[in-house]
């Protein structure tokens, strides 16, 4: 199962989840960590715990909120000792929703790639004279 | 060396620092003062790509820290230091380097540490080096981001 890790700063995360199930309806396999009172090396350690959980079968692909932050600090320590975790910054609910639409449809390998494609493609600047 | 801010924070560079602290502060340089990251090309690659290009970083060991402090190398920019620990300060402090200001912005839980603020969590080991700053006369402050209430925890940590 292809399994993804929201990391973010506060309840950004948790809720974007708890959105994504008002949207999309039930589903499982993501889980949220907040890097809130935690020190780099708790929130490593947290994540890394998630990711060492899963069985030879289980892939995971990290979301995180921004580049540059703690939160991808310890995303990025993690993936040193696991190059298999793929991590994509910038979550969002359009990124989300689209994990849980193609996590089944694409390769473990192009995932992170598609979904960078398909969350850039939902920002724009709405021009209604011209849907 | 002008220093706007000295900083024990055990993220480094991260969001406040960079959203926060340079936004208000505008930094010519940000000076990491770390041992382990100035010997470690990764993360000062991953450091130096979240700031904006316009502020400069150095990765300096605790030992070229303090050499650069005494010398006083900075002091056409304008710098912001940055230190994981409060051991650090203290040793760079100890080498006898004067800093007057110290911001606390985040020390995190870890094992053995005791919360002061929701962001300050101090283990023995760190209110020993505190205190030894404090007789020292240095100015303890406690402060996530800068439009957050400073607190001098001068008292609490002695």
């Amino acid at each position: 199962m292809v399994s993804a890790i929201l990391v973010t700063h506060g309840k950004f995360g948790e809720e974007l989840i708890a959105t994504a199930k008002g949207i999309y309806g039930e589903f499982d396999g993501c889980r949220a960590v907040t890097n809130d009172g935690k020190a780099p090396d708790m929130l490593c350690a947290e994540i890394e715990s998630m990711v060492d959980a899963g069985g030879e079968d289980d892939n995971y692909i990290v979301l995180v909120d921004f580049f540059g932050g703690s939160c991808c600090h310890a995303c990025l320590m993690v993936q040193q000792k696991r190059p298999d975790v793929k991590l994509v910054t910038g979550v969002n609910l359009p990124m989300l929703i689209a994990f849980l639409d193609k996590r089944d449809k694409v390769p473990f390998e192009r995932l992170a790639h598609e979904l960078v494609t398909r969350t850039t493609r939902s920002v724009l600047e709405v021009d209604p004279e011209n849907l | 060396m002008p220093l706007c801010l000295v900083r024990i924070d055990d993220r480094l560079i991260h969001g406040q620092v960079v959203l926060g602290w340079a936004r208000a502060l505008k930094p010519d340089r940000i000076v990491v003062a770390n041992d382990r990251v100035a010997g470690n090309q990764w993360e000062r690659k991953f450091y130096t790509s979240s700031v904006p290009t316009h502020i400069k970083v150095s990765f300096l060991d605790l030992e070229e820290t303090s050499r650069q402090l005494l010398n006083n190398l900075f002091k056409t920019e304008l710098v912001m230091i940055l230190f994981e620990s409060v051991k650090d300060v203290h040793t760079v402090i100890e080498s006898g380097v004067t800093l007057e200001k110290i911001n606390v912005g985040g020390l995190h839980y870890r094992k053995g540490a005791v919360e002061l603020l929701p962001f300050v969590f101090l283990t023995d080991e760190d209110r020993t080096y505190l205190r030894e700053l404090v007789k020292k006369s240095v100015t303890l402050t406690a402060q996530d981001i800068p439009g957050n209430n400073p607190r001098v925890i001068n008292s609490l940590v002695v």
